[in-house]
């Protein structure tokens, strides 16, 4: 028997994994959780724990396209914990040690197909972290929704859990964060703070997402001259399904208006792509509309590439903004 | 819950598990991906390796009424070096077509209790899989074009063989799984117009089939017409990337002779490869039949 456990990779999603795990075991053994996003990862950790056949938690912190639809063909209860993500990305830097880029790709990646499952009408979606009060009544509700018997140990057990964390310090983490790290933290998560309980219908994506032809974080502008190749690749980061249209702030300046750049939105696979024949030095807005559906398990990739070798020029991205078609 | 894939059962098995809500699901797989090798390779999961004399399938596909024996030899021999590796992991629990044949609970027993699924209630009369595999029946033997059983044989007999438990053979390419560059969709069964090379295209190639892993000797049969003598030939082993490896020889007497070239392969996992056959200049005199090519491992190659 599987349990399973979407939500951000904090610690709210942590407890009501372990919550449901405890309720799955009841009386008998204890159930083992496990962490997969892929379904190849499913097999691989069902293998790997010799699981198949016993009560396990399958806890998914960034369900595919596929898996999602997986889930909701499933017609079987489950939680989905959309909890604010800057929490997950306080607790990524504070607690394991990831980089801010980094937590900032995880934390957007998980929101974003974390969103995706929250129409799901076998889903219990917990948007907001319970204050200890409530803890009592969530793990109620929890237990009734996964259809499974709670007993007054196990609340016990989630009431002194849940008071052992520590919720003052992403405020404290907040406070200390430069001013780029702001903007770019509300640029890209800010859309899921605000949007609940729609799906959100703009991203920020900030140059810093993007990596130049040499792999190095994008900073300035990009020298073209050279063979053909990507020049621009970035931010690798999960969209909620949905009709979207990227709009590219690029400027162009001295031989690259000499050249054809090809922009691909890649997701796996090619998902749409545009070409630009700049016309004048300096900024264009480069817009290409793509499609996000149930077969997309891969992140958002985008790529801008030069078609041929240049001698000379320079290509900058000041920023890309990402918005939901109606 | 039965999975059945071709090749992509790892993912198609996670999701018919998150959708059925099934305790446990069967998969089975004909095509095995490297990516399911290495996941029962690292896993150390159980799984089942069901082997039967590669021929008797082609067999039973031929007295079903294929027409295209050579897709299915073709098709059958690039999954014996897979097998032979899914054999070689610690989890795999080997049976063969023969203890299928068994009456009785023989076989079935075996699988349960190598999965654990044995109940100790259970007496042999009282099995749920009493007579779970009397109706299988071994296929007829079907009557085979000339020429075809040698194809059959040659390519696959070893791998009867090495699922026995022997160690790998030689195979034997005959000519009707190869291709004329004049024709490709025909066998070199007619002498060929050495001229026919004409801007690099090969006189001769194919079959494009997987050997497992190692260092190969691959001996070419040809005849030669006395015009042919002093012409040289050009003998490629490729893949999908390119040439691994080449020979050249001059012709220096009419009739039958034969050249070797060697070969390793020594990628991630087993490769197709084929025998490639091209003469030196344009508008070469002569000509040349191709007979077979015979394939010898010399060292076997590491797993993946």
């Amino acid at each position: 028997m599987i349990f399973f456990v979407v939500g951000l990779p904090d610690y709210f999603t942590n407890w009501c994994e372990r919550f449901v795990a405890v309720l799955a075991a009841g009386s008998g053994a204890p159930a083992e959780i496990l962490h997969a996003n892929l379904p190849r990862e499913i097999c691989r950790q069902m293998l790997e724990h010799g699981a198949v056949g016993s009560k396990i938690v399958l806890s998914i912190n960034q369900p595919g396209g596929r898996l999602r639809a997986a889930l909701a063909e499933s017609q079987r209860p489950y939680l989905v914990i959309l909890d604010n993500p800057i929490n997950a990305l306080c607790e990524l830097i504070c607690d394991k040690g990831q980089r801010f880029d980094a937590a900032l790709r995880l934390a957007a990646s998980s929101a974003a197909a974390t969103v995706g499952c929250t129409f799901d009408r076998h889903a219990m979606v917990l948007r907001n972290r319970p204050r200890d009060d409530d803890v009592h009544g969530l793990c109620t509700a929890i237990a009734h929704h996964m259809e499974m018997p709670c007993t007054e140990a196990m609340l016990e057990w989630a009431v002194e859990a849940w008071k052992n964390f520590s919720h003052d310090r992403v405020y404290e983490w907040r406070e200390n964060l430069d001013v780029v790290q702001r903007r770019v933290t509300q640029g890209v998560l800010g859309a899921f703070i605000h949007s609940e309980p729609n799906v959100p219908s703009r991203f920020y994506w900030p140059p810093c997402l993007f990596v130049g032809p040499n792999g190095a974080s994008l900073e300035n502008v990009v020298d073209i001259t050279g063979r053909a190749r990507n020049l621009i690749t970035g931010p690798g980061l999960t969209l909620p399904p949905g009709a979207w249209r990227l709009v590219l702030e690029l400027a162009f300046f001295g031989g690259a208006l000499e050249h054809n750049f090809k922009v691909s939105v890649c997701a796996g696979k090619v998902l749409s792509t545009a070409r630009v024949l700049p016309s004048h030095e300096g900024g264009l807005n480069v817009a290409v509309d793509f499609q996000i559906d149930h077969s997309v398990d891969d992140p958002v990739t985008v790529e801008i590439s030069l078609d041929r070798a240049a001698f000379d020029g320079t290509i900058e991205l000041r920023g890309a903004t990402v918005d939901v078609l109606q | 819950m039965v999975i059945s894939g071709n090749g992509g059962t790892v993912d198609e098995a996670a999701l018919a598990l998150v959708r059925s809500n099934a305790a446990s699901i069967v998969v089975t797989e004909t095509q095995p991906s490297a990516e399911l090798f290495s996941l029962l390779k690292d896993t150390g999961a159980r799984f089942i390796v069901a082997l039967e004399d590669p021929r008797a399938i082609v067999a039973a596909t031929a007295a079903a009424g294929t027409s295209d024996l050579r897709s299915v030899v073709r098709e059958v021999a690039n999954v014996c070096p897979l097998l032979l590796d899914f054999v070689s992991l610690s989890g795999a629990v080997v049976i063969r077509a023969e203890d299928a044949h068994w009456k009785g609970i023989g076989l079935p027993l075996k699988v349960a209790t190598e999965f654990g699924l044995v109940s100790d209630a259970c007496g042999p009369d009282t099995h749920p899989w009493v007579g779970a595999n009397d109706g299988l029946a071994l296929p007829p033997n079907p009557i085979l074009p000339m020429g075809w059983n040698a194809m059959i044989d040659g390519a696959l007999g070893t791998y009867a063989g090495t699922f026995e438990g022997a160690p790998l053979g030689n195979i034997t390419w005959t000519r009707e799984l190869f291709s004329t560059g004049g024709d490709p969709s025909g066998y070199p069964q007619l002498p060929i117009d050495l001229r026919s090379t004409l801007n690099g295209r090969f006189l001769v190639y194919g079959p494009y089939l997987s050997l497992p892993l190692g260092t190969w000797s691959a001996e070419v049969f040809f005849g030669f017409s006395v015009d042919a003598v002093g012409q040289t030939i050009h003998l490629n082993i490729g893949n999908l990337k390119g040439t691994i490896a080449t020979s050249e020889f001059v012709v220096t007497q009419p009739g039958p002779t034969s050249a070797e070239i060697f070969f390793s392969l020594a990628g991630g996992q087993n490769e197709n490869v084929e025998i490639r056959i091209l003469v030196g200049r344009d508008s070469a005199p002569g000509q040349m039949t191709f007979e077979h090519a015979v394939l010898r491992q010399i060292a076997n190659g590491k797993l993946r």
